[in-house]
């Protein structure tokens, strides 16, 4: 920990249920992160939780934490009302890469919430958008109620042209695709060599979409992944978020695929 | 700077040290031999076999409040042998830019001739090299001691007390023999885990999962955050000690738990010591000091493990057998 205490209080200042126990809080303060980065958020006497900030990076004023109540400590953060303060620690880790983007088509791949620390790469996209060729962005959640940022999405349609969102339940008035993810991978066309993949999602939409993503032969070494795992220090001591001989929390959460599969399941 | 003392003015340098530091030594408490603060010279065991739990106890005490030290003088650590020296310099590198571990700055680290025991190998990882103290202390003939001076801090402590003769030029005994070739292929061999799936089953059906492994390394340092909450509504953040073979470890999002099996957790504790830790550290987790080994319910053996999966570990460790 840097400092006697780590933690910044940031004030509330907007609460809004964007899917089922899924809020989208923001926050009044600078985190001055980068796309990709985490943050650590701590719920006094109960615990601490990992989040991306899912703002623009360049809006130094306010950003935003997306959170979805899935266990002790989030159920407690979205009881949070604005005008509160939330403990933040952070921003840790690396981020998306920068320098491997410049002159190549970009994928964003985000499944449910994954989207979280993609939107902020979006908004970076968005800002240099002259240095990259097209830019692609698939997402897939459960059903159309479970779209966060949906706004967003008919936003970057219109700047990107290529938006594919897949549901795995439709309902009534989803015009979008109903399948998973893979399948509308299946339907991308793309210079294979000219390509980077940018991912973030369930650990298991992995393996499926990198599959398809090789049938279109697009190397492992052009795919970047954030990893979700339980931080406890998020500075590289506890090591609870391992995989393999990384650790999330300081080599990551994006890895480049090549380099973390062969760490994965050890 | 080497110093005959006897055993007179061995407890006089004992007795100074704990003037000035907050001193710990190892000392029979109950039958057993324990680092613990010494408030008397007359428990003091320092030429003994290594203490049931090593220094962290002291420097990184489990369930203690994160930023707060339960005193303001330095610590010296008494007695140590020179594996956890070489583990203790190895741990303070880990958390060197944290504030985790308090009270590390200028620790007296008083090291003692060790009797080697079957269980150690120390010299398989080098760490038998008699470096990184302040003093060592070396048993002689009778009531005869040597203290080898390595710092300035060591040599000023020592002219408080009233030696028999010094020497310039002398090197305490070497303990077991001395070899510098390190040339390991565990790295790699760890590292390969699917072509050794078998290996580590086998191994996992003989371990109990307890962790009393992790709990006695002196080079376990994984950790968690745990909220003392007390009745008055106050509440405080405490470092408490983890182990990789706890349930809930590698626990991600709903209960999804990625090393579920033994197997997955016993692989990981090797990977984290000989791969993951070499990576961070440049050093492996192991200074062989035998502990894990002594407290396995299970009667695992690390040194058996190791020399099945190195060739040279296991030519270095029976030929070490055949020498002493």
């Amino acid at each position: 920990m840097k400092s006697k205490d780590p933690f910044e209080k940031f004030k509330i200042v907007k609460k809004k249920e964007v899917a089922p126990d899924t809020f989208l809080f923001t926050l009044e303060g600078n985190l001055n992160f980068e796309p990709g980065q985490f943050v650590q958020v701590m719920v006094p006497k109960i615990g601490e939780a990992t989040f991306a900030p899912c703002s623009s990076p360049y809006n130094k004023k306010k950003f935003e934490l997306c959170i979805r109540a899935v266990g002790n400590t989030t159920n407690q953060l979205v009881e949070y009302l604005p005008g509160e303060e939330m403990l933040v620690r952070g921003p840790y880790g690396k981020g998306w890469p920068e320098g491997a983007l410049i002159g190549q088509n970009i994928v964003i791949i985000a499944g449910g919430m994954g989207i979280v620390p993609l939107r902020p790469m979006i908004e970076k996209l968005i800002k240099y958008q002259k240095e990259y060729k097209n830019i692609y962005i698939l997402a897939g959640c459960k059903t159309p109620e479970h779209l966060l940022f949906s706004k967003d999405f008919k936003q970057w349609k219109k700047k990107f042209g290529y938006v594919k969102i897949a549901v795995e339940k439709g309902a009534s008035g989803w015009d979008g695709e109903v399948c998973m993810i893979p399948k509308i991978i299946e339907k991308l066309k793309i210079d294979a060599n000219k390509t980077k993949i940018l991912m973030c999602g369930p650990e298991v939409m992995f393996g499926y979409c990198n599959e398809k993503l090789s049938e279109k032969k697009i190397a492992d070494k052009n795919i970047y992944i954030s990893f979700e795992r339980r931080m406890e220090c998020g500075i590289g001591l506890c090591q609870h978020c391992n995989i393999g001989k990384y650790l999330v929390c300081k080599d990551g959460p994006v890895f480049r695929w090549d380099i973390i599969k062969p760490e994965l399941n050890k | 700077m080497k110093y005959d003392i006897n055993k007179h003015q061995l407890g006089k340098l004992v007795g100074t040290i704990t003037g000035k530091y907050q001193t710990f030594a190892p000392q029979e408490i109950g039958g057993k031999v324990v680092l613990a603060e010494v408030k008397t010279l007359s428990n003091l065991r320092l030429f003994s076999r290594p203490t049931v739990l090593p220094f962290k106890k002291i420097l990184f005490p489990d369930r203690v409040e994160f930023g707060k030290a339960d005193g303001t003088k330095s610590i010296a650590l008494v007695g140590l042998h020179v594996c956890d020296v070489h583990a203790l310099h190895i741990f303070l590198r880990q958390f060197v830019d944290s504030k985790l571990v308090l009270r590390r700055d200028n620790i007296l680290i008083v090291a003692s001739e060790c009797e080697p025991d079957i269980n150690c190998f120390c010299e398989v990882f080098g760490a038998n090299r008699l470096d990184g103290f302040d003093i060592y202390l070396q048993k002689e003939e009778g009531d005869k001691y040597s203290a080898y001076t390595n710092s300035q801090t060591g040599e000023d402590i020592l002219d408080e007390i009233d030696i028999i003769s010094a020497e310039e030029q002398s090197n305490p005994r070497p303990i077991k023999h001395d070899d510098d070739d390190f040339e390991y292929s565990l790295e790699d061999t760890i590292s390969r885990r699917a072509d050794f799936e078998d290996f580590w089953q086998r191994i996992a059906n003989n371990c109990f999962g307890c962790g009393a492994c992790t709990a006695v390394c002196p080079l376990c340092f994984c950790f968690r955050q745990e909220y003392k909450n007390n009745i008055d509504g106050s509440s405080k953040i405490c470092l408490k000690w983890d182990s990789c073979f706890a349930k809930g470890f590698s626990e991600i999002q709903n209960r999804n738990d990625l090393r579920p099996e033994n197997v997955d957790r016993i692989y990981n504790w090797y990977h984290h010591k000989f791969v993951r830790g070499k990576r961070e550290l440049g050093r492996f987790l192991c200074v062989g000091c035998g502990r894990c080994i002594v407290a396995c319910p299970a009667n695992l053996n690390i040194k058996n493990i190791l020399s099945a999966l190195d060739e040279k570990i296991e030519r270095r460790i029976n030929g070490g057998n055949k020498n002493s």
